[in-house]
């Protein structure tokens, strides 16, 4: 069975890495597209919407820099409760190296909502001898937070995520200084129809919006084919399930940085 | 499926890649860093020039020399010279014993190939041993550019670095002929300094950009702190522009999304012409995290350059 899946991005702003191929290649943004379990680091509360034992491995080096990034999943559901625990790696080749531990626990809570919260701890090594020195580390504090509702055909979802930089020491020279840091971003995603997504975000510091959208074509389960737009940025990837397997590919051609892409696979536990 | 997952893990695009058949005529004109042709044609034993070029995984040597019988020909390398490390007095070594020694420079490693054999590389490990390690060689005087091509990977130079290389990696070049006895001081020059990591990011520099108009991009310190302590608060870019062109530079959010533009400017170059660029840029307003600096140019040849930084606060 062939069909056609369309995507639409209106207000998509919020600016971090989505951990997901399927995402990146139909444009960007979505709260409301659940399918890869690393996405519970954008929406907490896509756990129980996709309630199934995984684990995952995604992958990419944007824009063909040295800039490495690399996330391990598991999904785990428990009873009426699903358990999300993603490692996420990402590094300036020799220069600075950044782990986030998160941890996300998703269910039912009533009223027609799935709701969700997540908890990151943010760590950085810094050990840099090049053209200047620093040396030292900081930790960092993230809190996530998801509620996603479904009425008739439009499902609801609104994600939020503050993070905090409770304390921050580097030294170069004997220099050395600190900082605190906070910052909330809010998301809202709402799935007009069973084929058609939209979101928005708002980001307390920013006032710019874009906008994205997105076409997916499937021959059943088996294979999927995605291409998309996010401002200037052409995107288009590729999805394969057998068996247990899911592979998913993400490419994008940005015009001034050039070609992108992005690796997700996953095991069914 | 798999296999073409991990593929493109490994994904990355080559800077300039020579074939090893012996025949230099696929370095490129600015890779040659010594041109000693001037003489050459008055001996019978004679080496024309030195190239060097690299992409992401090897070293690419390129020999143009020709000689005679019972001659040789030995290539010095010296790594960062200013450190000191390897050799200097290769009087004893048990591999092309010619009586070497260098005041200044320390060899780690060296090449030596005798009647146009292909010839063996060696990694020097005292002054009375050195040991051959494995590279692609080819030696071939019947093309117009006769000499030895060398391919040897990053890794079986720097195996402790994994595939990467040192930070700010020097290398330093010397080829001289030799005979049975000897070195012959019919034809030489001096050891020759390349920089192959001139950004520290311990990954071989992109230098190789036919008919590019930008050269020698370099964005120092890749970590500072706009904060405002005078220390590491602003950054440099610097860069050659060899040919008429716009050159723009921006700044992106890894995710792509662009955060604001740094510099435009137009420049009129003539031939034979180089104009150096130095900018210092201050980034108070963005956010802690990485990001992407993109440096485009736009004239005769397109050309960009994707350099990450990292904002701490």
């Amino acid at each position: 069975m062939i069909y056609f899946l369309f995507v639409l991005g209106l207000f998509s702003f919020f600016d971090f890495n989505s951990p997901s191929p399927r995402i990146y290649s139909l444009g960007g943004f979505q709260l409301n597209l659940y399918e890869d379990v690393s996405d519970s680091l954008l929406n907490p509360a896509n756990g129980i919407r996709y309630p199934f034992k995984k684990f995952s491995i995604f992958y990419t080096k944007p824009y063909n820099t040295d800039i490495y990034i690399s996330i391990f999943s598991l999904r785990y559901p428990l009873k009426d409760t699903v358990y999300d625990f993603n490692l996420k790696l990402n590094a300036v080749s020799s220069v600075y190296n950044e782990i986030e531990l998160n941890t996300s626990v998703s269910k039912f809570i009533g009223w027609g909502l799935n709701g969700g919260i997540g908890v990151s701890l943010y760590g950085v090594i810094l050990d840099y001898e090049g053209d200047s020195s620093f040396t030292g580390n900081k930790l960092l504090l993230g809190i996530h937070l998801g509620i996603t509702k479904r009425i008739k055909r439009f499902d609801l979802s609104i994600a939020l995520q503050n993070l905090n930089q409770p304390e921050v020491k580097f030294s170069k020279n004997s220099s050395e200084y600190s900082k605190i840091r906070s910052k909330v971003l809010v998301g809202i995603g709402a799935r007009i129809l069973p084929f058609v997504w939209s979101g928005f975000t708002i980001f307390k510091e920013k006032d710019d919006f874009s906008s994205s959208f997105g076409i997916e074509a499937g021959i059943g389960e088996v294979v999927k084919f995605r291409i998309g737009m996010n401002e200037d940025e052409f995107r288009w990837g590729v999805g394969f399930s057998f068996n247990k397997f899911k592979i998913d590919f993400g490419f994008g051609s940005n015009e001034f940085l050039g070609f992108n892409w992005m690796a997700n696979i996953s095991y069914g536990l | 499926m798999i296999f073409l997952f991990f593929i493109l893990f490994s994904f990355s695009f080559p800077y300039h890649e020579i074939t090893i058949d012996g025949d230099l005529s696929d370095f490129s004109s600015d890779e040659l860093i010594v041109d000693d042709s001037s003489d050459s044609y008055s001996l019978n034993n004679y080496i024309n020039g030195i190239y060097i070029t690299w992409d992401r995984y090897n070293l690419y040597i390129g020999i143009e020399y020709k000689l005679q019988d019972d001659k040789g020909i030995l290539l010095y390398i010296d790594v960062n010279p200013e450190e000191k490390e390897g050799v200097n007095d290769l009087t004893n070594i048990n591999n092309w014993d010619k009586d070497a020694y260098f005041q200044n420079n320390y060899i780690d490693f060296f090449y030596g190939s005798w009647e146009g054999d292909d010839g063996n590389f060696y990694r020097v490990y005292s002054e009375t041993y050195s040991a051959t390690i494995s590279a692609e060689l080819k030696t071939d005087f019947s093309f117009s550019k006769p000499g030895t091509e060398i391919k040897i990977s990053w890794q079986e130079l720097f195996p402790e670095y994994f595939g990467k290389v040192p930070e700010r990696l020097k290398l330093s070049f010397f080829a001289v002929l030799c005979d049975g006895s000897g070195l012959i001081n019919e034809d030489t020059g001096e050891f020759v300094l390349v920089t192959v990591d001139g950004d520290s990011d311990s990954i071989p520099d992109d230098n190789f950009k036919e008919d590019s108009g930008l050269r020698d991009v370099k964005v120092l310190p890749r970590i500072f702190t706009p904060n405002g302590d005078g220390i590491n608060d602003t950054f440099r870019i610097s860069f050659k522009v060899l040919a008429s062109g716009n050159v723009k530079v921006s700044l992106f959010s890894q995710n792509g999304r662009k955060i604001k533009d740094i510099f435009s400017k137009s420049y009129s170059v003539s031939k034979n012409e180089e104009v150096n660029e130095n900018i210092e840029v201050s980034l108070s307003d963005v956010d802690s995290g990485i990001y992407i600096i993109n440096i485009n140019f736009d004239g005769s040849g397109e050309m960009r350059k994707n350099v990450p930084v990292v904002v701490l606060r």
